[in-house]
């Protein structure tokens, strides 16, 4: 193999590699070929040196004039180059404009985040969420002064305590709201995820135990709900308790959910506080066509801990502020965080009634003559019955969506898939919103499954809700048309579970109204409430029953219940009047 | 530096290292007064950046890079002018757009060398090594590989050998048709 030009040239240059070098000179001396291209290469090589270096060029007095010519302009140069400050610019342009954009960038840096940069809303929200994560993370115990002060129509104020104890790894919470004096107002305990009790001693002096559940938690806004006396604001903050999920009060995420996640709709500032702290507050406003809500949550400026969080409404006519200070936010080691206090307490549980998963046996029917409402137990509004008449006959209980408009006298309901569904009543339309918020919380959203279960489900719902809402002790002393509006519902719905039931296709027990049932309403809706949990769990399959037939007779034979004993109860009232 | 020591520099190197420059620049622009000023700018060029105080660690291959540079703005300079020329309605009424610079034959003819024959890649490689570049060096200068400046030089050397020896048998060399500016530089 020869060896190619670019070869022989580098090997005369010197280029190859060594290897390369030794195997080129090997060839070279064998190959006779190869050694006369070489040859030829070098000659051809020392004459261009040669002609290089006898070229005439440049000219002989290039030379001298050229460097006369140089010199010349270089001394130009040099006189422009000693007056001009450029050099020095050049020399000097790095380091000071080096030294300019350090002191611009230190500058900003201190202006968007020393002191007294501009607070950003949801800078703040976040440092605060993260500081609340890294406390309730672990057990911890907080401590709050409720504050409840009406600022118009009168100047009124209900104080109270709150207290939560919360331990998230094991499910373990409780919180108690009490008076000034001590006494429990409401009160929560859930000594692990499987068991709850819940204390409303305004509603019955028993504690309930109830079924497990988890809730969406909702805004503070909701503490409107009720109405804006600051009782009814008490009785709403209690349900805003049972809603929370069972975590500890956070602020963070009262006030994202109220002012959007990323903190648009808040405004945040310096303040000081009354101890003359620095603190942050952070200022978020909701306007609807009736009210304006104000939410103001203050925090430590520097570390961010949560200090106080208050919500203002605001009507015309009324304003109420409900206020909750920190008294004390404590992590506490889960050694430490007594049991005892996840139970609950031994002199308010005399009596846990427990609503699942045994059915509520009935009560003995008690003597019609005999009977009288006692004495202390608040009567129902023929109202409220009035607009829950209208919001079913709508189907607003079933969760079917409904416009509410007023109109001259009166308001106006309108189911919105079914424009002819309209339905008029003479109440105000502020009444009837606040029954719609009312049965709104908790209500199953249709639409979410569709088929047979569901809609018995929520009629199952309907009725339970009914049985809560008017409880007998309650609704004795209604008008009679209050009475068929509330036998109406409820024959409205115990015949659509019904005709569900036979749409499963199994056998139910025939005959209605065979038996009397409990005649007492209370006691009856317990029984409702039960058979209902019992038709829930047998819907969704999950229950301990395994004949479906025999739940089925089971359920229809509550639903009997249901009827006769609500019959019972209208006809013992009749006797009454009479 | 102050200002003895970088006219001192500058002049000590336009002395070795200036006629080469010169060469190379001929071969490059065609024209010896472009390049006369292409050289006294880059030595200017030198003579700034010495006194400025920046660090320049090869002279002779500063000023061939310079030169290049010079070079290269000539080429473009060239290149808008005859586009200016040809987009003018002027022109029309002229008879032939003369060539600019018009001066290349003198120095393929006196050119001993032969080089006319090479292309301007080829050519510039072979100038470089004639003034004992290593080939590394040559291909960090013009942007090349090594390699590729060994296929060069090999070419470059080919040519020159099949040049001499038609010129020896009494024939023209074959004259490669290379176009005002050149491809390399453009």
């Amino acid at each position: 193999m020869h060896c190619s030009d670019e070869q022989l040239l580098a090997h005369l240059d010197g280029e190859l590699s060594a290897f390369s070098s030794r195997r080129v000179e090997r060839h070279l001396k064998s190959c006779w070929r190869c050694r006369t291209r070489r040859n030829a290469c070098e000659q051809e090589i020392q004459r261009l040196t040669i002609a290089v270096d006898e070229w005439p060029f440049p000219p002989p007095g290039w030379n001298r004039d050229a460097a006369q010519r140089l010199n010349r302009r270089l001394r130009e140069c040099e006189s422009g180059f000693a007056s001009s400050p450029v050099p020095y610019i050049r020399r000097f342009a790095f380091p000071v404009s080096a030294a300019a954009l350090l002191l611009c960038l230190s500058g900003w840096f201190l202006w968007t985040r020393g002191p007294h940069a501009r607070l950003r809303p949801a800078e703040v929200i976040a440092q605060v969420s993260s500081v609340e994560r890294t406390i309730y993370v672990q057990p911890v115990q907080q401590t709050f002064s409720v504050e409840i002060a009406e600022i118009r129509p009168a100047r009124q104020t209900v104080n109270a305590k709150l207290q939560i104890w919360s331990d998230r790894d094991s499910g373990r919470f409780a919180s108690r709201l009490s008076a000034p004096g001590g006494a429990l107002k409401h009160a929560l305990w859930r000594p692990a995820s499987d068991a709850e009790f819940v204390y409303r001693p305004a509603v019955t002096a028993e504690v309930l135990k109830q079924r497990p559940h988890r809730e969406e938690t909702v805004s503070l806004e909701s503490l409107a709900d009720f109405g804006l006396d600051p009782a009814e604001l008490e009785r709403a903050f209690m349900h805003w308790l049972e809603s929370r999920s069972w975590n500890p009060i956070s602020f963070a995420s009262d006030i994202s959910r109220f002012a959007a996640e990323d903190g648009s709709l808040a405004t945040a500032e310096r303040i000081r506080g009354q101890d003359g702290a620095p603190m942050i507050r952070i200022t978020a406003q909701r306007r609807s066509r009736k009210m304006v809500a104000v939410l103001t949550v203050e925090v430590d400026s520097r570390s961010y801990w949560p200090r106080l969080q208050a919500i203002r409404f605001e009507t015309p006519q009324r304003a109420i502020e409900f206020r909750l200070a920190a008294t004390s936010i404590q992590p506490v080691r889960r050694t430490e965080m007594a049991a005892s206090v996840f139970h609950p307490e031994p002199n308010v549980a005399r009596e846990i009634r427990t609503v699942r998963p045994v059915l509520p046996r009935h009560e003995a029917p008690a003597d019609p003559s005999t009977y009288e409402r006692p004495a202390g137990v608040l009567a129902i509004d023929p109202r409220a019955v009035e607009a829950r008449f209208v919001l079913h006959q709508a189907g607003a209980c079933l969760g079917e969506s409904v416009r509410v408009s007023e109109e001259t006298g009166g308001t106006r309901v309108v189911r919105l898939d079914n424009e002819a569904a309209s339905y008029r009543c003479e109440l105000g339309l502020d009444y009837l919103l606040s029954a719609l918020s009312d049965l709104r919380r908790g209500q199953p959203v249709p639409g979410d499954a569709a088929g047979t279960r569901t809609v018995a489900l929520r009629h199952a719902w309907a009725m339970r809700r009914l049985g809560e809402d008017f409880p007998a002790l309650r609704i004795a002393d209604l008008p009679p048309n209050s009475w068929q509006m509330l036998e109406t519902m409820l024959r409205d719905h115990t015949s659509a579970v019904r005709r569900e039931l036979d749409g499963l296709g199994l056998q139910r027990s025939a005959g209605s109204m065979r038996r009397p049932g409990n005649p007492a309403w209370r006691a009856s809706a317990t029984v409702l409430f039960g058979t209902l949990t019992h038709l829930n769990e047998l819907l969704l399959g999950d229950s301990a029953v395994n004949d479906p037939a025999l739940s089925v007779a089971a359920i229809n034979r509550r639903l009997d219940d249901i009827l006769g004993s609500f019959a019972l109860e209208s006809g013992r009232r009749n006797t009454a009047i009479r | 530096m102050n200002q003895e020591d970088a006219t001192r520099t500058a002049n000590d190197l336009f002395e070795s290292w200036g006629p080469f420059l010169l060469r190379y620049a001929v071969r490059m622009t065609r024209s010896f007064e472009v390049a006369d000023d292409v050289v006294q700018e880059a030595f200017l060029a030198l003579f700034r950046d010495l006194r400025e105080g920046k660090r320049i660690d090869n002279l002779k291959a500063w000023t061939l890079g310079a030169v290049r540079n010079q070079v290269r703005k000539h080429a473009r300079y060239l290149r808008c002018q005859a586009e200016e020329l040809e987009s003018s309605d002027a022109l029309d009424l002229m008879p032939a757009r003369p060539r600019w610079p018009d001066v290349a034959a003198d120095f393929d003819d006196d050119a001993p060398l032969g080089l006319s024959v090479l292309s301007c890649r080829e050519e510039e490689v072979l100038l470089l090594r004639l003034q004992s570049f290593k080939y590394r060096e040559i291909a960090g200068k013009l942007g090349i590989g090594t390699k590729s400046v060994c296929t060069l030089l090999a070419r470059a050397v080919k040519k020159l050998q099949i040049a001499s020896r038609s010129a020896r048998n009494g024939e023209l060399a074959r004259k490669p048709v290379r176009s005002e500016v050149p491809d390399a530089l453009q």
